[in-house]
């Protein structure tokens, strides 16, 4: 049994070690390999996808602070010159 | 090193000097493609040979060397020129084909090799290959390196970039799994 069973093992170890495809590769390989590299990103996208986040964290931030600094009373600004006169000086007499 | 050099380099399979090699590996960093292909031209033997251990239909070989030229391109940033290039794309190519393994049924090819070795026990060898290919793949992966490739527990540890102790546990255990096979299936 125990002859056997070593036997088996020894055929195991020599299946193991046979185990090889022996290939070479052809001529071609790199060509195949370089044609499936990834292509650079667009640049511009590549941008955009960058430049989100912080976009999008900027114009929260901003929202953010416009909230805070809202006069109570429930007055906003009403155009465009009279929001962007209020943003430089938040706290002036002419506040909307 | 001219180009002609490499050519002749990449033909006996002899290794670049390694300021040669660093330069590809550079410029193929900066995404200089033509030198990505001379670094695959310099290693694809090596590669497929490596591969070929662990596969033996030539698609499976073509694939798993392809999937590591693919995968150091993208992960060329993580190569520090301490070791040689070679080393570190070893690492890539036994990894990507480990990986390949466990994506694998545990019950492909067989025995061409038989035929060309009439001196052996046929049958019986082809009973233990079946029993080989039903290992789980992380067993055969390592028995492959080490009866195959014949690589030390420390060899094998320094090249997949594992501790020594987790070799040696995981050795320990492909090999009482393939003896408990072997024994529970003998007639």
């Amino acid at each position: 049994m125990s002859e056997r069973s070593d036997r088996r093992l020894e055929l195991a170890r020599e299946a193991l070690r046979d185990h090889h495809a022996r290939l070479e590769p052809d001529p071609e390989f790199a060509a195949r390999v370089l044609a499936r590299l990834p292509t650079a990103p667009d640049p511009l996208r590549w941008a955009a996808l960058r430049l989100l986040p912080a976009g999008l964290t900027l114009a929260l931030l901003l929202g953010l602070m416009v909230w805070r600094e809202l006069p109570a009373g429930g007055a906003v600004p009403v155009s465009v010159d009279e929001l962007a006169a209020w943003m430089v000086d938040p706290g002036g007499e002419d506040g909307p | 090193m001219s180009i002609s050099t490499v050519a002749a380099a990449r033909s006996l399979d002899l290794p670049a000097a390694p300021d040669f090699e660093l330069r590809l590996v550079e410029a193929s960093r900066s995404g200089d493609r033509d030198a990505f292909g001379d670094l695959v031209r310099l290693h694809q033997r090596r590669v497929f040979r490596l591969a070929g251990r662990f596969f033996r239909a030539h698609e499976e070989v073509e694939e798993a060397a392809q999937e590591t030229f693919l995968t150091a391109w993208s992960k060329l940033d993580t190569y520090r020129a301490e070791a040689p290039f070679e080393h570190w794309l070893t690492r890539v190519c036994l990894n990507t084909c480990y990986q390949r393994l466990r994506k694998t049924r545990s019950t492909e090819e067989l025995p061409e090799a038989l035929a060309a070795r009439p001196e052996v026990d046929s049958d019986a060898r082809l009973e233990v290959e079946r029993l080989l290919a039903t290992l789980p793949a992380k067993d055969r992966f390592l028995l492959l390196m080490l009866h195959g490739e014949e690589w030390s527990v420390a060899e094998i540890a320094e090249k997949l970039g594992w501790s020594k102790a987790n070799v040696k546990v995981r050795a320990h255990r492909a090999r009482a799994r393939l003896r408990k096979l072997l024994e529970e299936s003998m007639p």
